[in-house]
């Protein structure tokens, strides 16, 4: 286990560093530059380049920028935040969208899981029916209109959450977020645990369990839920980084400072050094989490774990 | 392990019912009873996107201008009525030149760090922002304000920092030398780029200075106390501010809050609930609001106008040929354009937009004294379309560039601007763009002569309040569209010249308006933006200026 996690990891760099030079590369291909003022002159942006060398070649930057990665420095904004220090900008929008994200995410699984059995258990019934239509309205609504309904209807009308992002009470005001974000996860999750369910509850084992008199919730989650989690943890891990990084939609409705927004902004303003940092924070993220979901299979299901140790 | 997990859920699923039902009854009860806990008297302002930079010298942007001068003062503010009044300067002489200012600095104005502001605090920073090294965005602002040896920015100007004409005669005494007289430089002075900077300070704070509110030190009313990237800003009370005693009133608010809320859906519904004081309105939202008590409309100076691509050498010949561009100014009906946009937004009359400047001897508008300079007129306009079609041999094809990330106006005015082309006969292709696409394209075309666009939609916003920051651009030295005319290039240099007094300069500027527009029709202005914003009733004293930064200062409340 310890040497494919190693190899893993190996893998993992040098797929960063590839990530690195074709975000790089693309950066430079794209038109416009990070000084649009309509006053500047042709003079002035070649001086605002060399001072901030973006006069050099593509691999002489791409160099340099490493180097400063490894002790921490991801450069300065050019246009969102004049020279303030990217790797600050990011540790404290990348805090709170985590927390939107991991919310979401727990909202998700909750819920998605809870239809999900219940529709497997009660699989062809009229709540199988009413669970799968919530469902795919789930997956149909775009997270906007979930939101704005949310923040009109409960935070607006009914006063029970506030509207907008507050950060003297973060984990509050959040919740309206993390549930406008939740509902797309949630259909997703609860369809694929409902068919894998479906799946496991018509095997062999279990119907040796339901034969030896144990309790329908006992045997669904010591028996049945293992089985059902596996492809349903596969799916889950996309999913997590999506919300982890920061939907750019729920951050602007409810005036969120997340890394969604920050990255949005990098692209449309052309600040190279936000979108690079942003993009690369991202990939980060989506590889540690598929290691985590490979680690995760073997700790769930004894036969992928044992399969690799006999290997 | 899964065991284990298993175990603890047994039994435990009771327990987490009630745990579940306790906290949904405490969000109820918080979510109920979840207004702040009170009696700080706090003003709210919604902002659509958080300050750039807080160095006065670094900023481009309106919404960081604005947070400046809540924090930071110079020589002179502008008042109500966009006149210049002393701030941090105690009195000022003019010499009989007109080119030499002498002011004196107050003896009680000192910084936030009890240190005193010096003529050498200004000295200091208005040779940072001309240094070439410093590549500050703004470096042409002095040359603008004909200050002597401004153009040391560029190093093929001749001139360096040393040749600026600004010295500290004393302590408390701070002289300007301008290149010529000129009735806008003390309203320039009103702006941050202007403002004074304590060099030991900002020398120590090093890269950092103006990153945070640490690195900081104030001269103006207000002191940042808070700054939360992408959140929101706040300002209290600057006790050490000169004239602290008459500032500070029962009315005035404790703390101002600026809050960055991009969505304007979400911020008037804060708004509605009382947690925002103002809320800028979009389009759509304007009818419903429009009866509602602190609905307000301002212009802003920003004047939209078609930038055509005259530029002889490379530049397609359609655009050459006077009677197409006559033909595109009179097809346009902009009246319907502005109705169109329903965001503030009116319909130009001339490339200077109102309220922008005065008759020096009347006081009357400038667009006023020239009333509109253009007209729309379909049949005039075909007439023109026919005989430019006549004279180039083919029908005319028009390539549109314009901005598709700056909000809707852009958009729809693009869109607009098509159809009422298109009724006279042009063909016009849609090129939207974002902006900085947008604007490399232009310069590659003006600057490297390759012919990317016909016309662009672009704006200009005024940097002072007098028709010289329009005027400029069109000269064929400037050539922002290749456009060029001995008659408009007289008049606008005689109106600069050192000798010409006011109001021969302000009819210089009126018929150089009409040789610009009605005449030849170099350019074509379609609307000046305007925005609309809803004020809570409980506050007043906000500032709004078409050529300066708009003030918050002096927000109080009304009882």
């Amino acid at each position: 286990m310890k040497k494919y996690i190693s190899k893993r990891i190996l893998v993992s760099i040098a797929t960063l560093l590839f990530i690195l030079l074709v975000l790089f590369i693309l950066m430079d291909l794209m038109p416009g530059s990070p000084f649009n003022d309509e006053k500047l002159s042709e003079a002035q942006i070649a001086v605002l380049y060399t001072k901030y060398g973006l006069d050099k070649p593509v691999a002489v930057r791409f160099f340099l920028y490493i180097k400063n990665m490894l002790s921490g420095d991801l450069g300065v904004s050019y246009s969102i935040n004049k020279n303030f220090a990217i790797s600050q900008m990011v540790k404290e929008r990348l805090g709170i969208s985590i927390l939107v994200g991991a919310m979401a995410m727990g909202f998700g699984t909750v819920f998605g899981l809870i239809l999900g059995i219940v529709s497997a258990l009660k699989h062809n019934s009229w709540i199988d029916n009413f669970c799968s239509a919530i469902s795919v309205i789930g997956v149909s609504v775009p997270s906007y209109v979930c939101a704005m309904l949310l923040a009109y209807f409960i935070a607006f009308k009914f006063k029970l959450f506030p509207i907008l992002y507050n950060k003297s009470m973060p984990i509050f005001s959040l919740i309206l977020p993390a549930l406008a974000l939740s509902v797309s996860p949630m259909a997703n999750i609860a369809r694929f645990t409902r068919s894998e369910m479906i799946d496991v509850l018509s095997s062999d084992y279990i119907s040796l369990v339901q034969s030896m008199g144990i309790k329908d919730y006992k045997m669904i989650i010591t028996h049945a839920m293992r089985n059902t989690l596996i492809p349903v943890i596969t799916v889950m891990g996309p999913i997590l980084i999506n919300l982890l990084t920061g939907s750019s939609v729920i951050e602007k409705i409810f005036g969120i400072p997340g890394i969604g927004s920050l990255m949005i902004n990098g692209i449309q303003q052309n600040d190279y050094n936000v979108t690079i940092a942003c993009a690369f924070v991202y990939s980060v993220m989506y590889i540690i989490m598929m290691l985590i979901v490979d680690i995760l299979y073997g700790v769930i299901d004894p036969r992928i774990r044992i399969s690799k140790e006999e290997n | 392990m899964w065991c284990k997990l298993n175990a603890l859920l047994k039994g435990r699923i009771s327990e987490m019912k009630k745990l579940l039902v306790c906290l949904m009854i405490l969000a109820l009860l918080v979510g109920c009873n979840g207004e702040k806990p009170v009696k700080e008297k706090v003003v709210t302002i919604q902002v659509p996107s958080d300050v750039i930079s807080m160095d006065t010298q670094i900023a481009t942007d309106g919404g960081s201008f604005s947070a400046q001068d809540m924090c930071m003062a110079g020589l002179i503010e502008l008042d109500e009525n966009n006149l210049p009044v002393c701030d941090l300067a105690e009195s000022y002489t003019i010499d009989e030149t007109g080119t030499v200012y002498t002011f004196k600095i107050k003896e009680n104005a000192i910084w936030s760090n009890g240190t005193p502001i010096t003529a050498h605090d200004f000295v200091y920073a208005w040779k940072r922002v001309v240094n070439p090294d410093f590549a500050s965005e703004y470096n042409w602002f002095l040359e603008t304000a004909n200050i002597v040896g401004a153009s040391c920015y560029d190093p093929e100007s001749g001139y360096t920092v040393d040749d600026l004409g600004v010295v500290a005669l004393d302590d408390k005494t701070l002289q300007v030398t301008l290149t010529q007289p000129s009735g806008f430089f003390l309203s320039m002075l009103a702006f941050p780029t202007l403002f004074p900077l304590n060099e030991e300070f900002v020398e120590a704070q090093g890269d950092q200075y103006a990153l945070s509110v640490d690195n900081m030190i104030y001269s103006g009313p207000w002191v940042m106390s808070a700054w939360e990237a992408n959140y929101s800003y706040e300002f209290t009370i600057n006790d050490k501010y000169w004239n602290y005693e008459n500032f500070k009133t029962d009315k005035t608010p404790d703390k101002i809050i600026f809050r960055v809320v991009n969505d304007t859906q979400t911020a008037l519904m804060e708004y509605e609930s009382g947690l925002l004081d103002t809320v800028n309105l979009s389009g759509e939202q304007v009818e419903a609001n429009k009866e509602k008590p602190g609905f307000t409309r301002r212009l802003s100076g920003y004047l939209f106008y078609l930038l055509i691509n005259i530029n002889k050498t490379v530049g397609p010949t359609a655009m050459t040929n006077v009677n197409a561009r006559l033909a595109m100014s009179y097809a346009i009906d902009r009246e319907t354009i502005a109705t169109v946009l329903n965001d503030g937004s009116v319909a130009a009359e001339g490339i200077i937009p109102f309220s922008l400047a005065n008759n020096p001897e009347t006081g009357k508008d400038f667009r006023d004294d020239n009333g509109s300079v253009m007209e729309y007129n379909e049949v005039k306009a075909k007439e023109y379309y026919d005989k430019a079609v006549a004279e180039l041999g083919n029908d005319v094809t028009i390539n549109l560039i314009y901005d598709t990330d700056q909000g809707d106006s852009e958009i729809k005015a693009a869109e607009q601007i098509q159809f009422f082309l298109e009724k006279v006969g042009f063909t016009v292709e849609l090129n939207g763009k974002p902006k900085n696409t947008r604007l490399m394209m232009q310069r590659a075309t003006l600057e490297g002569g390759k012919a990317e666009f016909d016309v662009s939609l672009t704006r200009w916003g005024p940097d002072y309040g007098d028709p010289q920051t329009y005027m400029d651009l069109f000269t064929s030295w400037r050539s922002t569209g290749g456009y060029a005319s001995e008659a408009y290039d007289m008049l606008v240099k005689h109106a600069e010249a050192a000798d010409t007094d006011p109001l021969t300069r302000w009819e210089d500027f009126l018929a150089a308006e009409k040789v610009l527009v009605t005449e030849d029709a170099g350019i074509v202005p379609i609307f000046q933006a305007g925005s609309a914003m809803l004020i809570s009733p409980k506050i007043t004293g906000i500032r709004f200026h078409v050529a300066a930064v708009d003030s918050y200062r002096h927000i109080v409340f009304v009882d």
